[in-house]
């Protein structure tokens, strides 16, 4: 055990990196053990000799053609690797394997689609993807007042069963739409009148509307189709705005002049919001800026979320007509305000299935009953009662 | 392959210069590394392979490598390390393909068994000497490629423990710990010298 651990000293020792105190303990060592000192010869004589030995040299021509040759070589391997990748490239070029031909498909698939796509597009696009100005042509359809006064000869009902009609279906998903979306309709006329002023005078004669001129029919009742609620003290102008009347739209022109563009719908949007805020917190709120849809304004597609603000504006609604009617009891709107009343009840209780709505609600149309001398407003509200007491029953 | 107008002679230029000019594509400046070189690098493959053929194949494919390889290289080293170097890795990769091949060494012609008699132990006699230097040199030959290679870095190449461990990218440790067994196993094979 001893002396292989001097074999490693040894080694050490022949190539020098022994220090001091090792190398004077092997020499100590080597000193007493011949076995280790004969080692230490050998391998110095072996390497000593292996030193000496001289390797066969090559003739001098040998040397003097060695470095062309590994030039030679080199070239030779240029242009065998030039070769060999210009192989490589074409072979790749020209090669095909299934999964590149079924890339390639692919990406010339994708490329034609979106091509024909962007050619049908622009070839069709405005059918395709009519623009907002296009959207603002459209307006949801109105009935025509005049047709429905000669057709029935009294509006009246036709206004009201389209509003029932509507708020009994409830598949139909439709709402009144809020005071806002109403302003907005109901000042339509306005909106027609005011851009006829830009047009050149012969185009801005006065037509005063049918309506008007052949079947003066009830203010209530006019004002039921055109949804557009009174002023409180003078009779209003329920059939059309005086800015109608001048440029001679009415119901029936709406579509033939000239539409808005998108940021003046918006803009006159703040404004009617802001005026309507200002007029609710002052407290002088109307009838007309709570008024009930018509079906002559159309609706919008109802929203789950928008329940909680017709239960308000239809609260509200009925609020404003019950301070108009106990105000004007004698007025001619009064028969409207027991209608809009009778059917923002009506309403409200389909909406909120609350029983005490529909106490409530009977009660009040139960009181305007024995106050109503007009027999055909009787019976409207009388049908009305039933209608919320059928609700209770359910 | 050119001499360019204006260099300095062959052995004024040193390695930098022309490693410098080879890698912009000088090829007369390669060949004179070469030329440099030539012979040490053939003395270092001939004492791993033992075989000038095998030798002049490893020689010339260290250069070929180096030329390929010369944009890589950082000038301010050791040009002569780099082609150690490679020339180590191909020699043992040679070695190593060998594995099974009987050494050139062992096909001459052995000295007699009287001769041997007469020989060991009288290491002055010239046919003793020649005896031992073949024996050594078969010795060398049945090492393994990884223990002959540090033996012939420090016993023909004279490298230090670092300049192994940097040419064969091993640790000081390996090389101390490789050198003593290759050491062990030559004694081994030379033990009828001891006597």
């Amino acid at each position: 055990m001893k002396c292989e651990r001097f074999d490693k000293l040894i080694s050490l020792f022949l190539d020098g990196r022994l220090d001091q105190d090792k190398e004077r303990e092997l020499k100590e060592h080597l000193s007493e053990c011949e076995r280790c000192a004969k080692k230490l010869a050998l391998l110095e004589s072996v390497e000593g000799r292996a030193r000496k030995i001289e390797a066969k040299e090559p003739p001098q021509e040998y040397w003097d053609n060695f470095a062309s040759r590994v030039r030679g070589k080199i070239i030779e391997r240029e242009e065998k690797s030039f070769a060999f990748g210009l192989k490589k490239a074409l072979q790749s070029i020209f090669s095909f394997s299934p999964l590149k031909i079924k890339v390639a498909a692919g990406l010339v698939s994708v490329v034609l689609v979106f091509i024909i796509g962007k050619l049908y597009v622009d070839y069709r696009g405005e059918e395709i993807f009519p623009s907002k100005t296009v959207v603002q042509k459209e307006r949801p359809p109105q009935l025509d007042i005049t047709k429905i006064e000669k057709k029935k000869g009294f509006p009246i009902e036709d206004g009201r069963r389209g509003i029932e009609s509507i708020s009994e279906k409830p598949e139909m998903k439709k709402e009144p739409p809020t005071a806002v979306q109403r302003e907005e309709k109901t000042t339509l006329p306005k909106k027609v009148g005011g851009e006829k002023e830009v047009l050149p005078k012969e185009d801005k004669a006065p037509v005063q509307p049918k309506v008007s001129e052949e079947t003066p029919a009830p203010a209530y009742i006019t004002d039921l189709s055109t949804g557009v609620p009174p002023a409180t003290e003078k009779p209003p102008e329920l059939i059309v705005s005086p800015k109608a009347d001048q440029a001679g739209a009415g119901v029936e022109k709406k579509d033939e002049g000239p539409q808005e563009t998108k940021i003046q719908v918006q803009e006159e949007k703040v404004s009617e919001e802001k005026e309507l805020s200002r007029k609710r917190e002052a407290g002088k709120l109307t009838p007309k800026d709570v008024s009930l849809p018509s079906p002559t304004t159309g609706f919008r597609p109802y929203s789950a979320d928008d329940t909680l603000t017709q239960v308000n504006e239809l609260r509200r609604t009925i609020q404003v007509w019950k301070a108009y009617i106990e105000e004007n009891p004698t007025d001619s709107l009064t028969n409207q305000g027991y209608l809009q009343v009778a059917m923002s009840y009506y309403l409200l209780a389909k909406l909120s299935q609350d029983t005490t709505v529909i106490s409530e609600g009977s009660k009040v149309i139960e009181e305007y009953l024995d106050q109503i001398e007009d027999r055909k407003v009787k019976e409207e509200l009388g049908g009305k009662l039933k209608k919320i007491k059928a609700l209770r029953q359910r | 392959m050119k001499k360019s107008e204006g260099q300095a002679p062959f052995k004024q230029q040193n390695d930098d210069e022309l490693i410098l000019r080879a890698q912009k594509g000088d090829s007369y400046s390669f060949d004179l590394l070469v030329k440099r070189y030539q012979k040490k690098i053939y003395f270092l493959a001939y004492r791993m392979v033992k075989n000038h053929d095998a030798a002049d194949d490893i020689t010339q494919e260290t250069f070929i490598n180096a030329y390929f390889a010369i944009k890589s290289f950082r000038t301010g080293y050791s040009f002569y390390s780099w082609l150690y170097r490679i020339c180590m890795n191909l020699s043992i990769n040679f070695l190593k393909r060998q594995k099974f091949v009987i050494p050139e060494s062992q096909f001459e012609e052995e000295a007699s068994p009287l001769e041997r008699e007469a020989t060991v132990g009288d290491p002055s006699n010239h046919l003793a000497l020649k005896e031992l230097e073949n024996k050594i040199e078969r010795a060398l030959d049945l090492l393994p490629p990884k223990y002959k290679a540090v033996l012939v870095l420090r016993i023909y190449e004279d490298l230090s423990y670092e300049e192994i461990a940097k040419t064969l990218k091993i640790s000081l440790g390996t090389v101390m710990s490789r050198l003593f067994r290759a050491r062990v196993r030559m004694q081994e094979m030379l033990k009828e010298y001891k006597e």
